[in-house]
């Protein structure tokens, strides 16, 4: 089981969310027949992070229901009881996502996450883990867990340097690193003179996987729908970008 | 492109006219007028495309929400 974490440091609002999640379904369905939980999901965002809240549909669904703070405060022995399936059909096939979530915001410890890791690695067999987290702070229980980590920046200074500095705190083997929310209008950095892409490649160290700013993404966030589930790659150039993300992480770890 | 050989030929046919060569000037006289009618018809409808272009709505989130959830293209 490989895990992986999408990662912007202590910067929020870069689309960490939205990447990691949309990766984890599409993941899924590349690898629907290869494994019976092709992929597992933890958002870590106390309080119940937005991935949760799609993949549950409903923000009442919670109540009675076991999470990973109940694990974390031990209330439950098992932390696979606070493990779900999401599982869609469609008219090419069904395919399932395996998540957990942080319902109260309790202080998850580096071991207790790690236990939780190898129970996952264990006892369910998925080919990856993915990792939503909120922003990052020093001491996150995530370092050093993890093996590949993913850079999420937008074409703004503090994104970036913060995302560097978080990259080597996290540890893992650094994956093509994304420009996300890019307007092709103003494509070179004020600040540093040179067009963004290149911008990325000399701070992190590879030419970024470009994400353009999509209407049509911020709209189905709205409506609290996985974009690549609800749009077409014709109509929206974000989820087109995010399938081509999909195929490299595919090519990559599968 | 036409307009402009329609407004010359417009010219030439009031030329003829003025040199008294008024059979010679009308049939160039209606050929000026149908080259400046076909340009002004085609600029119309291009006009019109256009519009249908920018009409062309995104879906706003209630209707993403209303779509049946398929199968990604991947």
């Amino acid at each position: 089981m490989k895990k992986i974490i999408f990662l912007s440091g202590t910067k929020g609002g870069t689309g960490k969310t939205t990447l990691a999640l949309n990766s984890a379904v599409l993941l899924a369905y590349l690898w629907r027949d290869r494994a019976h939980y092709p992929v597992a999901f933890i958002d870590l965002t106390p309080n119940i992070g937005t991935a949760a809240l799609i993949l549950l549909g409903d923000p009442l669904a919670t109540w009675g229901r076991p999470s990973l703070s109940d694990f974390v405060a031990g209330r439950v022995a098992d932390p696979l009881r606070t493990f779900y399936i999401k599982r869609w059909n469609t008219d090419k096939g069904a395919f399932q996502l395996l998540f957990t979530y942080m319902a109260q915001d309790v202080p998850l410890t580096k071991r207790q996450l790690e236990y939780v890791m190898q129970t996952v690695e264990s006892r369910l067999r998925p080919k990856i883990l993915l990792i939503d987290a909120p922003p990052l702070s020093a001491g996150s229980p995530v370092a050093g867990l993890v093996d590949y980590v993913v850079p999420v920046v937008t074409p703004d200074v503090s994104a970036l340097e913060t995302t560097k500095n978080y990259v080597e705190t996290i540890g893992g083997k650094r994956l093509r690193p994304i420009l996300n929310m890019y307007i092709p209008e103003y494509f070179i950095s004020p600040v540093h003179g040179m067009p963004w892409d290149l911008v990325i490649e000399k701070t992190l160290g590879e030419r970024p996987q470009v994400i353009p700013f999509d209407k049509l993404l911020q709209a189905a966030r709205q409506a609290l729908e996985i974009e690549v589930l609800k749009l077409r790659p014709g109509e929206s150039p974000g989820v087109r970008a995010i399938v081509e993300y999909a195929r490299y992480l595919s090519a990559t770890l599968g | 492109m036409w307009f402009i050989v329609g407004v010359l030929l417009n010219a030439a046919a009031f030329t003829l006219c003025v040199l008294g060569q008024t059979l010679a000037a009308t049939p160039i006289y209606l050929a000026s007028l149908a080259l400046i009618f076909i340009e002004k018809l085609s600029r119309n409808e291009k006009r019109k495309e256009e519009k249908r272009v920018e009409t062309r709505r995104e879906p706003t989130p209630d209707e993403i929400k209303r779509r049946p959830v398929s199968a990604p293209e991947i």
